[in-house]
């Protein structure tokens, strides 16, 4: 297995993971910035991810995360990923809140917010203080109307 | 001195005792069970917690209908099918049978062949969304450990040989869950020292950022103000970073040498100790809940049970035991 998963994974979006083994890559590099994302109606209320989407923070990120991954070798970039233009992270952020619409534990509950807008807020320790810089950085539409409830 | 160290690190292979064993079935069985239910959630009202260990199962669900970024094996296999309803439902009441059949002693290569295949199957599933979610990865490897301890434990019995160590297959099979958790930890120590480029207890100084992010990060799951009760914390930190490092920096070495507790019952109890102050320092910091590594270092490293037992036992039925 010591030499199995790292060689059959090697060409993957995610080396060393191979469920139920993995690298564990958690918190196995602290860079002296980081971000994560947070979705809102299209008012800007935040929306409370676990209870309507059935789905965590860390997963919303990691998806936005990889998408830019991706992105970010499609395009041959050589900027961070979480500075990539806002074009191509729109591009993600459009991914991640169609997916998030999709696979919701209450889909009535989302199509009645008429639409979502992912965040992406950079944290940073600058000049002794910790500041934070939040973007909106995509947002999706529903055409269709809520169904009626029954 | 040295003869104390010899004795500290001499290789005493770990006999767990019947109702020791009887134990770490249930502890194991009831984890498995919380993958369906999430009864730990509410494991200090224990009669809501019977309540989701009884009912949620039921209405547990999957929704998954594609794996656009196949992990593990659904990288060879479309591993949809578990998901639909009409085969997820009655794979998961017989999963759930199977660990009561397991928990009451049933042998766990015929017991937990179902969970495992499931448990695994489905979380596989689950991490080729997009997003691989670590919750329950030592767990199922736990389960994996143990169902191929029990397998090996068969065909030994079959072939009329011996275990290692003149084990039992219980303990033969705790003895490679806690190898399982041991390696885990050891590749995870190695991750680190491979992505960090050596400088993980150094950059330990920027886990402020990361607390803020996982507080704030917390908040958003629900809404909660209550998770953001630590947010004068992170500025303190970045302001003594050697605080931080000295927090952090000790849980590598911790995970490094994990394999050093697989020895003895001592040091399987101070490892397991040590790991379990690191990941509630890691819970209150940053709103992690490694609640089943815990449960497993408890369980099958520290085994307070054992050590009490020893406590209250009269001297002389332990040398008599010895």
């Amino acid at each position: 297995m010591a030499w199995f998963i790292p060689w059959q994974t090697r060409k993957t979006e995610k080396p060393g993971e191979w469920y139920p083994f993995s690298n564990f890559p958690m918190y196995s590099k602290f860079e002296p910035d980081t971000y994560y994302v947070f979705v809102t109606d299209l008012a800007d209320k935040p929306i409370a991810l676990s209870e309507v989407f059935g789905a965590s923070s860390s997963n919303v990120k990691k998806a936005y995360d990889r998408k830019l991954t991706n992105l970010k070798k499609g395009g041959g970039s050589k900027v961070r990923r979480t500075e990539l233009p806002l074009e191509t992270r729109r591009e993600a952020a459009i991914e991640v809140l169609q997916w998030l619409a999709a696979s919701a534990a209450k889909q009535a509950e989302v199509h009645a917010l008429g639409g979502l807008r992912l965040h992406q807020v950079g944290i940073a320790f600058r000049e002794g203080q910790l500041s934070k810089n939040t973007t909106a950085v995509g947002e999706i539409t529903f055409a269709t109307p809520p169904a009626p409830a029954p | 001195m040295i003869e104390a160290l010899c004795r500290l690190f001499r290789y005493e292979p770990i006999r767990h005792t019947r109702g020791e064993l009887i134990l770490l079935r249930l502890i194991l069985g009831l984890l498995i069970w919380d993958t369906y239910s999430g009864w730990i959630g509410t494991w200090t009202q224990p009669l809501v917690a019977l309540e989701a260990l009884l009912k949620n199962p039921w209405s547990w669900d999957m929704t998954y209908t594609t794996q656009p970024h196949p992990n593990g094996l659904a990288a060879w296999f479309d591993l949809t099918w578990i998901a639909q309803d009409h085969i997820e439902f009655p794979l998961r009441i017989a999963t759930i049978a199977s660990l009561i059949a397991y928990m009451a002693g049933i042998p766990a290569a015929c017991s937990l062949a179902l969970p495992l295949v499931f448990s695994i199957l489905g979380t596989t599933l689950a991490n080729s969304q997009g997003a691989i979610g670590h919750t329950a990865q030592v767990l199922h490897l736990v389960l994996l450990m143990v169902w191929v301890g029990g397998v090996w434990s068969e065909i030994n019995r079959w072939r009329g040989k011996p275990l290692p160590q003149d084990f039992t297959a219980g303990q033969w099979q705790a003895d490679l869950a806690r190898q399982g958790i041991a390696a885990a930890y050891v590749v995870s120590a190695l991750t680190k020292l491979q992505n960090s480029g050596g400088d993980w207890f150094s950059d330990a100084q920027y886990l402020a950022l990361h607390v803020t992010k996982n507080n704030d990060m917390q908040f958003y799951d629900s809404l909660d103000p209550a998770a953001q009760t630590l947010n004068w914390l992170p500025q303190v930190m970045m302001q003594h970073p050697t605080l931080c490092q000295m927090l952090f920096g000790f849980g590598l070495p911790l995970e490094l040498f994990a394999f050093v507790g697989l020895l003895n019952r001592r040091l399987a109890a101070l490892f397991g100790l040590a790991l379990l102050s690191f990941h509630i320092a890691v819970t209150e910091l940053m709103q992690l809940s490694f609640i089943f590594n815990k449960v497993l270092l408890i369980a099958y490293f520290i085994a307070p049970w054992w050590w009490v037992r020893q406590a209250v036992q009269p001297s002389k039925t332990r040398l008599a035991a010895a």
